[in-house]
C-alpha cells in the first residue's frame, strides 16, 4: 500500500510537468493576446512592445516559460495575471479554490445523499412508484443542464418564496452571491443533481444486478427478508462503482463550476477556467489547469485507497 | 457496511468543515455622516481590470478609477462642459494657444492629509506616459511638446532592438534615431539605474510638462489642442502621490521602473484625492468606496459610500434591481432584446459616443495573394449602399439606435456638424449599377467573400446584422456571402494582420473631438486596419491638427469626414446606445453620451 502511494506520488511531477508543457504550447500558440480586454481598444504598436516586455514574453515562448519555471521552483511564484494587473495566480486561486471546494464539497454530499437514497428506494420495489421517482431523478439530473435547473431553483427558490411568503423575510434564500451557508443551498443542489443522478442510476443497476447474484440467493435462502439482504449484502458492492466515480466527479465539481457560479455569482474558481482562456490570460490559466489536474490526480488515489480499504478482494499494487 | 458509512461520515465531516469557511457576512456600516447620506450601488458583469488610472482604458474601470482620483478639471454633472476639479480654476491659456497654466487648489488633498501639489501631477503623468507602466493611453500625452519623442527614447533605452516593432515605419525610424544619435550606445553601456537617472533627468529637460511652485502647473504643448482640456478631465491625466508611491518603486528586470501593481487593489494601502477612499474590494464580489475624510468638496457629495457589485449574470442583476437591492444597472447587456421592445419599467436607452460600423479590407490583396475586389472604391459604394440601416435597427437589433450615416455621432461633439450630404443611402439600384461598373455586373466574376463578426459573449447580436447584410449583398448585389464567425480577440488578430474581406467594428470616443473617430483612417494609423490610403484625407488632418481657429479647424474636419464617407472604407449603421436601468424618482443619475457622470452627487438617503 505504501509503495503505491508512494509511486502514485512520484508520478505527479511527472504527469504534471507533461500537462504544463502541452498547456502552455496551447495557450502560447492561441490567437490573440492578453493586452486587450473584451470590447476595450488594441493598444498600439509601441504600448504592445512596451507591455510584452513588462510580462517577459518579448522574447519568444522559452524565456517566457523558462522564466515561469524558474519563478516557481525558486520562488514558488506561479506569475501574475496579465488581465488583471497586480493580481498574482497564487492570489486568485487561493481566493477561489476554498469557496469552490466548500461548494463543491456540499453538492458531492448533497448528490451522495440523493443518489445513494434514489438508487436505494428504487431498487427496494423495482418497478413501483418510488421506482420510477427514482427513475426520474436519474433523467432531470443528467438531461437537465445546470444553467436550466440553476436558473429555475433560483427564480423558485429565490424569488417566488418571496412572493409567497412576504412577511418572512429572514427565511427565503438570497439572490446569489456568497454571504452565509444560506447561499450555498440553492447552487449545491444545482450542482450536485448531475452526480446525484449517476450515483443513482450506478446504484440501481449495481443492486438489481447483485440481488440476483448467487450469494444473495443464499442469503435469502438462509431466511433474510429482501430488504436485509439488500442493506446487509448487495449495497456494499453495489457501492464500489460509485467510489471510482466520486474521485474525477469530486476533483471536477470541487474546481468549480462556470455556470453554476455565474447564475449564483459565486465567486469560486471555476469563473477562472473559462475567462483566463478568453482573456488568453496565459499564467492563469497553467494555474487552473495545475490546480485542477493534481486533484483529479490526489482524488483518485485517494479512490484507490477508499477501494482497497473498503473490498479486502482488491489488492493493490 | 461499516466501513462504507466511514468513507460517508469522512464526506460528510469535511463538508461541514469547509461549509462554515470562506463566507463573509454583508457590508461594514456606512461611515457616520451628520447630514444622513446613503450608498449608491450598482452591478457589473465583471470586476475591473485594474485601478490604476495610469494604466487603466475600459470605460467601466474609469469610472471607479473616477472616485478615487480627481484630475485638474472634472466634467460638469450631467456631461456638458468642464469645470475646476483639483485646480482651482480653469487654465490660463497663453495667447498662441500652447502654454496652459493651472494653480492646485489650496484645500485640495490627498486621503492621508497631506496637500496635493503640482509635482504630484507631474509625477502622476510623467508614470502614464513611460512606456515602463505600458498605459495604452500613453499616446494621449503626445499633444504635449516632447512627449512622443521622450516615450519613443525610452523605449529604446531600456531596449533598442525593440524600436525596430515600435516605430515599423524606417523613414520615421530613421529621423528619430538622427535625433537621438546617442540612444544606441548608452542602451548598450548604461547600466539600468543610470538609465533610470538619465530618463528622469531627459524628462525634466525635454518634457514641457513642469511645476513652477508647489501649486503651479504649467503645460506646453507641441500645437494648439482644442480637446486638450478635455484632456485635463481624462482619468489618465490623474495625479499621482508622490510620497506614497514612489518609495514602492524599483526597477524591475528589463530596466522598467515599477511600482507595485498590487498597491492599487490594496485599502490599507491606497491612497486618493477624490471623492472617495477605496474601503474594501472582495474579487469578483463588490468594490466599496467610502467618502474621503480629505476631500475638499465633501460636504456637496450627494451621497457617502459608492458600492459596485460584481454580478455576471445580467437576470441576476436584474433580480437584484427588483427587489430593491440595486440602484443602477449601468448596461442591461444582452437582457436589453427582452426589456427594450416591451417597454418595461425604469429601462432607459442612453445613446453613447460611439458608432457600429462595417470596415472593408482595401488592400489590393488578401494575404494569400487574392486578388481583393473591395480594393475599388465602387465596390465599396455599392456595397454600403446595399446596407439598410432603418430595418437593421428596427427588426434585427429591435433596438431603435440612431441610424448613423456618419462616422462621428451625431451631436456627440458640440459645435461640429458632420457632412450629411456626402452619407452613402440605402439604394440598391445605384448600387447595381455601380458594381456593373466596377466589372461585376450582378456580381458576376465577384469571388466569394466573409464577412467576419465576433460571437463571444454579448456578441450574439452581430452576427444576426450581418445575416441581414449578407442577404441584401446576395438579392441586390448577386455575391456571394459567408458568415465567418469568431472570438473578437481573433477578430483583432486578423484585422491587423489584413487577412479579411469585410468585418463588423466599433468605436467608442476616447475624447471629446472629431479626431478619436478620423485619425485612425489615417495611412500612418496603428488602427488602420482597411490599409486605407489617400493622400489627400491625411493632408486634411493634418492641416486641421496645427489649425488654431476652431470653426475652421472643424470645417476641416467635416471636409475629411466626407472624404471618408465618400470613399467608403468603412460604413457607418447605427450609433451604439446604452440600455441601463434606474429609477429616475430616486436616483438622479444624469446619463449622458460620454459616459461621463458624477457619481458622488447622486443624493442617496440612509436606509433606501
Amino acid at each position: 500500500m505504501l509503495r503505491l502511494i508512494l509511486s502514485r506520488l512520484l508520478q505527479l511531477p511527472l504527469i504534471l510537468s507533461v500537462i504544463l508543457v502541452v498547456t502552455f504550447t496551447m495557450a502560447w500558440v492561441m490567437p490573440g493576446d492578453p493586452f486587450t480586454a473584451d470590447g476595450a481598444k488594441q493598444p498600439n504598436e509601441a504600448v504592445k512592445q512596451a507591455m510584452l516586455a513588462r510580462y517577459n514574453m518579448d522574447k519568444g515562448p522559452y524565456v517566457f516559460f523558462g522564466s515561469y519555471l524558474e519563478g516557481i521552483f525558486t520562488r514558488l511564484d506561479f506569475g501574475d495575471s496579465i488581465a488583471r494587473p497586480g493580481r498574482t495566480v497564487a492570489g486568485i486561486i487561493k481566493d477561489g479554490l476554498p469557496v469552490s471546494a466548500s461548494l463543491g464539497l456540499t453538492a458531492i454530499a448533497f448528490g451522495l445523499l440523493l443518489g445513494t437514497t434514489a438508487g436505494v428506494l428504487g431498487a427496494l420495489k423495482p418497478k413501483s412508484p418510488l421506482d420510477s421517482g427514482s427513475l426520474a431523478i436519474t433523467l432531470i439530473g443528467i438531461s437537465l443542464p445546470s444553467f436550466v435547473t440553476g436558473a429555475v431553483l433560483l427564480a423558485v427558490g429565490a424569488s417566488l418564496t418571496r412572493l409567497l411568503l412576504p412577511g418572512l423575510t429572514f427565511t427565503h434564500l438570497p439572490l446569489g452571491g456568497w454571504s452565509g451557508p444560506r447561499s450555498m443551498i440553492l447552487p449545491a443542489i444545482a450542482l450536485g443533481l448531475a452526480p446525484a443522478a449517476y450515483i443513482a442510476r450506478l446504484i440501481r443497476l449495481g443492486l438489481a444486478d447483485i440481488m440476483s447474484s448467487d450469494y444473495v440467493r443464499t442469503a435469502r435462502a438462509k431466511g433474510l427478508s429482501h430488504r436485509q439482504a439488500l442493506f446487509k449484502h448487495a449495497l456494499k458492492v453495489a457501492f464500489l462503482p460509485v467510489l471510482s466515480f466520486l474521485g474525477p466527479a469530486a476533483a471536477s465539481v470541487m474546481t468549480g463550476s462556470f455556470v453554476v457560479e455565474t447564475i449564483f455569482n459565486i465567486p469560486g474558481l471555476g469563473f477562472e477556467f473559462v475567462k483566463s482562456v478568453q482573456n488568453k490570460d496565459q499564467l492563469v490559466i497553467l494555474g487552473v489547469v495545475l490546480v485542477f489536474a493534481t486533484m483529479l490526480i490526489v482524488f483518485n488515489l485517494l479512490v484507490d485507497l477508499a477501494y482497497a480499504w473498503v473490498d479486502p478482494r482488491i489488492e493493490l499494487s | 457496511m461499516l466501513r462504507i458509512a466511514t468513507v460517508l461520515g469522512i464526506i460528510a465531516v469535511a463538508t461541514l468543515a469547509l461549509a462554515f469557511f470562506s463566507f463573509d457576512d454583508g457590508l461594514p456600516p456606512l461611515p457616520d455622516d451628520p447630514q444622513g447620506r446613503g450608498a449608491f450601488v450598482f452591478a457589473i458583469p465583471n470586476d475591473p481590470g485594474s485601478l490604476d488610472p495610469g494604466t487603466t482604458s475600459a470605460s467601466t474601470d474609469f469610472r471607479v478609477v473616477k472616485c478615487l482620483y480627481e484630475p485638474l478639471l472634472v466634467v460638469k454633472w450631467g456631461g456638458e462642459g468642464l469645470e475646476p476639479g483639483s485646480a482651482e480654476a480653469m487654465p490660463q491659456v497663453s495667447e498662441d494657444g500652447l502654454t496652459y497654466t493651472f494653480k492646485i487648489r489650496k484645500d485640495a488633498k490627498w486621503s492621508d492629509g497631506h496637500a496635493v501639489s503640482a509635482e504630484d501631477f507631474v509625477y502622476g503623468w510623467r508614470r502614464a506616459l513611460l512606456p515602463d507602466s505600458a498605459s495604452d493611453y500613453a499616446s494621449l500625452f503626445y499633444v504635449i511638446e516632447g512627449a512622443e519623442d521622450f516615450y519613443y527614447w525610452r523605449q529604446g533605452l531600456m531596449d533598442f532592438s525593440v524600436l525596430k516593432d515600435a516605430i515599423p515605419d524606417e523613414e520615421k525610424r530613421a529621423e528619430f534615431l538622427k535625433r537621438h544619435p546617442d540612444l544606441e550606445s548608452n542602451a548598450d553601456s548604461l547600466s539600468d539605474k543610470e538609465k533610470w537617472d538619465l530618463t528622469l533627468k531627459r524628462f525634466d529637460e525635454r518634457v514641457a510638462i513642469k511645476a513652477l511652485d508647489d501649486r503651479t502647473l504649467q503645460v506646453k504643448l507641441s500645437s494648439p489642442t482644442a480637446y486638450f482640456v478635455d484632456l485635463c478631465a481624462f482619468p489618465t491625466f490623474s495625479p499621482m502621490p508622490e510620497h506614497v508611491v514612489d518609495p514602492m518603486g524599483e526597477l524591475v528586470k528589463g530596466g522598467a521602473f515599477r511600482i507595485d501593481d498590487a498597491y492599487f487593489g490594496d485599502p490599507l494601502r491606497l491612497v486618493s484625492n477624490g471623492p472617495y477612499t477605496l474601503r474594501d474590494w472582495e474579487q469578483k464580489v463588490r468594490m466599496i468606496f467610502d467618502q474621503n475624510p480629505y476631500y475638499w468638496n465633501k460636504d456637496a457629495m450627494g451621497n457617502v459610500r459608492v458600492v459596485q457589485e460584481t454580478i455576471a449574470d445580467p437576470s441576476l442583476q436584474l433580480l437584484r434591481f427588483e427587489e430593491g437591492l440595486l440602484d443602477w444597472i449601468p448596461d442591461v447587456g444582452e437582457m436589453k432584446q427582452k426589456l427594450v421592445p416591451k417597454n418595461y419599467p425604469n429601462v432607459h436607452t442612453v445613446p453613447s459616443a460611439g458608432t457600429y460600423y462595417y470596415q472593408f479590407n482595401c488592400r489590393e490583396a488578401l494575404p494569400s495573394g487574392v486578388k481583393n475586389p473591395m480594393a475599388d472604391i465602387r465596390v465599396r459604394q455599392a456595397m454600403g449602399m446595399c446596407i439598410d440601416r432603418k430595418t437593421i435597427v428596427e427588426n434585427v437589433t429591435r433596438m431603435r439606435e440612431p441610424i448613423a450615416k456618419l462616422v462621428v455621432p451625431d451631436e456627440a461633439i458640440p459645435g461640429y456638424t458632420g457632412p450629411v450630404g456626402s452619407a452613402l443611402t440605402y439604394d440598391p439600384k445605384a448600387a447595381a449599377k455601380l458594381l456593373a461598373e466596377a466589372g461585376y455586373p450582378g456580381g458576376e466574376g465577384f469571388p466569394p467573400i466573409e464577412i467576419m463578426v465576433n460571437n463571444d459573449a454579448g456578441g450574439a447580436g452581430h452576427a444576426r446584422i450581418a445575416l441581414a447584410v449578407k442577404k441584401s449583398w446576395e438579392d441586390h448585389l448577386g455575391l456571394q456571402v459567408t458568415l465567418d464567425q469568431m472570438e473578437f480577440k481573433v477578430l483583432l488578430d486578423r484585422s491587423k494582420k489584413g487577412n479579411f474581406h469585410v468585418r463588423r467594428a466599433g468605436w467608442f470616443g476616447d475624447y471629446i473631438d472629431p479626431t478619436t473617430w478620423l485619425d485612425m483612417h489615417r495611412s500612418s494609423d496603428s488602427n488602420n486596419d482597411s490599409k486605407y490610403f489617400n493622400a489627400a484625407y491625411d493632408k486634411l488632418l493634418q492641416d486641421a491638427a496645427v489649425e488654431p481657429d476652431k470653426a475652421r479647424r472643424f470645417e476641416m474636419l467635416a471636409e475629411a469626414e466626407a472624404l471618408l464617407m465618400q470613399e467608403a472604407p468603412i460604413v457607418p449603421i447605427f450609433y451604439y446606445a446604452t440600455v441601463m436601468m434606474y429609477d429616475k424618482d430616486k436616483v438622479d443619475l444624469r446619463p449622458n453620451a460620454w459616459n461621463n457622470l458624477r457619481l458622488e452627487l447622486i443624493p442617496m438617503k440612509r436606509g433606501e
